[in-house]
């Protein structure tokens, strides 16, 4: 999982995303609203988001036409985020 | 102050003006000093680049030399512009008083220079100095935006986005276990549970929860005015402890309650979780009151159906049959289409009801048991008509006109009452087309016997193309075959399924 992790990091974006959500945890939004946070265009961020939500990161509640993201939930997950985030800077 | 420098060093570095300074002014020193300095002790405490003051020996030269900028300091002050003044016998220098609306902030020194500025030249350096001033005020009034704003406003989008997850849906069951995730993760606990008000009985009953640990915990029904979630409900206040959180959710009267349990990060639950959970459990509290007013509604309409068929069914020559191993045959075959869950319900609804514009035509037609006569049948064939004109009235069942009205419409273009063709006939109408007409076929008639379910089926096959649609034939043929419909065929119409 780590190297998965490490490996979607490398895109700019997604990792952009990623780290929006580690600072933002309590942090439910559709994807209009995480392309403002993160300054991008709505479409990359939609595909970056899919991939995201792949790989667990982050979590996808959709019904209808609302969807929203939000950071995962799961222990281990979280744990290797921190660390990740945590090298990087 | 550092901020300023900064800006003011950058700015040097690259803006186009500081080409004409620096070939005026050669490379003094910049010192900034956050206010006015009294004395010359003052001064010799800030840092002064040594360069400025010369190593000089002369320790008389050095307080002189300190004198001028205070000197030069003092009258910048009070002319509030810039003031130059004689450093030493060949070289000048100049303070510059840094303003803002508020005020003087502090005191720009340059010195030394090789000669005095003209009053030009200070406009340039002025607005130069200004520039900076304005730039570093802007990104610091930015940052400051960022900084408290920012937080607001994801929050603000957390609501929007939490609140229009909520409200996407009037179906209890899908609503419930969504609002636990949401808290769970807004909050970032650990567990969540949903318990909802049972007015007769005086408890809460338990309708959803999320567990993120391994050992989860059973749900139980809960005594109003008992535990956290009980006194939350009783009281209709949130009920706080250090691993808990009950917050009810009201709508007019309390609707239920949302209770949270153990941090992730095990902090315990604070004031600003409480504030949270007030916007969310508002928002929940609507939601489920719209889901329950929903289903009330889909209730009573369903109700009126039912007896409404009921009485169809009940009438000598018993026009209805719709029974649930048909709306099991529409479930299957309505997904395979594509149907989404509120078409597939009005296509059930306008299978209890489809010949219910019978009603309009004499019984003696409907109870013969010869063949009709052509001005007969012409009556009969007006049954669709009259009956999408008696729910036409009926808004929630408005959906239903076209099924009702063109369930007799053939493939082939040969059927009633339009003679439409093909994909032309609603979907909808051409699936309850074959379900209606299987249903009948194997229901006894006054002018015929029922047939049996293969016969039936073989019926149904060989007009799929001119009476049927082939596509709603094959899915059809699939769907009536399944184990579980033909339980229920029997079961219902204690009809003999043949192998």
């Amino acid at each position: 999982m780590k190297n998965k992790i490490q490996k979607i990091m490398q895109d700019e974006l997604a990792k952009e995303i990623l780290t929006f959500f580690y600072q933002n945890q309590s942090s439910v939004d559709s994807v209009s609203g995480i392309s403002t946070w993160v300054s991008n265009e709505r479409k990359d961020v939609e595909l970056a988001l899919e991939e995201l939500v792949k790989l667990g990161v982050v979590e996808e509640d959709s019904t209808g036409s609302a969807k929203g993201y939000s950071y995962t939930r799961d222990e281990k997950i979280m744990k290797i985020v921190k660390k990740l985030m945590s090298d990087a800077q | 102050m550092e901020r300023l420098f900064s800006k003011f060093k950058d700015n040097w570095e690259s803006k186009e003006e500081a080409r004409a300074l620096k070939k005026y002014l050669k490379n003094p020193a910049w010192i900034f000093l956050p206010c006015a300095p009294r004395k010359i002790e003052d001064l010799k405490n800030t840092q002064i680049p040594r360069h400025i003051i010369k190593p000089h020996t002369d320790r008389k030269k050095v307080r002189l030399e300190l004198k001028k900028i205070l000197g030069a300091i003092k009258r910048s002050k009070r002319k509030k512009a810039l003031e130059q003044f004689q450093y030493d016998e060949r070289s000048f220098g100049a303070s510059f008083p840094l303003v803002l609306p508020a005020g003087i902030f502090g005191f720009l020194i340059i010195c030394p220079l090789k000669k005095k500025m003209s009053s030009e030249f200070q406009n340039i350096f002025t607005s130069f100095v200004n520039v900076a001033i304005r730039e570093t005020c802007k990104e610091i009034e930015l940052e400051d935006i960022n900084r408290t704003v920012r937080p607001r406003a994801i929050a603000l989008s957390t609501v929007h986005t939490v609140h229009r997850l909520m409200m996407s849906t009037l179906d209890l069951n899908e609503l419930l276990p969504r609002v636990a995730r949401l808290s769970l993760q807004v909050i970032r606990a650990n567990r969540c549970s949903i318990k909802l008000v049972d007015k007769k009985r005086k408890v809460l009953l338990p309708r959803a929860t999320i567990d993120l640990r391994k050992e989860k915990t059973k749900l139980k029904k809960v005594q109003i005015g008992k535990y956290a979630p009980g006194r939350a409900v009783k009281h209709g206040r949130p009920i706080r402890g250090k691993n808990y959180l009950a917050y009810p959710m009201i709508d007019e009267d309390v609707v239920g309650v949302i209770t949270l349990y153990d941090k992730l990060d095990g902090s315990n639950f604070t004031q600003f979780d409480e504030d949270i959970m007030k916007t969310l459990s508002e928002q929940a509290g609507i939601a489920i009151k719209n889901a329950q007013l929903f289903k009330e509604q889909t209730d009573l309409t369903l109700g009126s159906i039912k007896c409404i068929a009921y009485l169809l069914e009940n009438r000598p020559h018993g026009v209805h049959r719709a029974e649930a191993s048909f709306l099991k045959l529409i479930s299957i075959i309505g997904p395979k289409f594509n149907m989404n869950e509120s078409e597939i319900k009005m296509l059930q609804y306008a299978a209890m009801l489809h010949d219910a514009g019978q009603i309009g035509i004499p019984e003696k037609l409907l109870m013969k048991n010869k063949g009709l006569t052509g001005r007969e049948y012409d009556i009969v064939k007006t049954h669709p008509l009259k009956g999408a004109a008696v729910f036409s009235k009926f808004k929630p069942l408005k959906p239903i006109i076209p099924i009702m009205l063109y369930h007799h419409e053939n493939f082939n273009g040969k059927g009633y009452p339009k003679g439409l063709k093909g994909r032309d006939i609603p979907l909808a109408a051409r699936i309850l087309g074959v379900v209606g007409a299987f249903e009948s076929m194997i229901t006894d008639k006054p002018y015929r016997k029922a047939l049996s379910i293969p016969a039936a089926i073989n019926e149904v096959r060989k007009n799929a193309g001119i009476q049927f649609d082939p596509d709603v034939v094959n899915v059809f043929c699939c769907a009536v075959k399944r184990r579980d419909v033909e339980k229920l065929l029997k079961k219902e119409l204690g009809v003999h399924c043949e192998k």
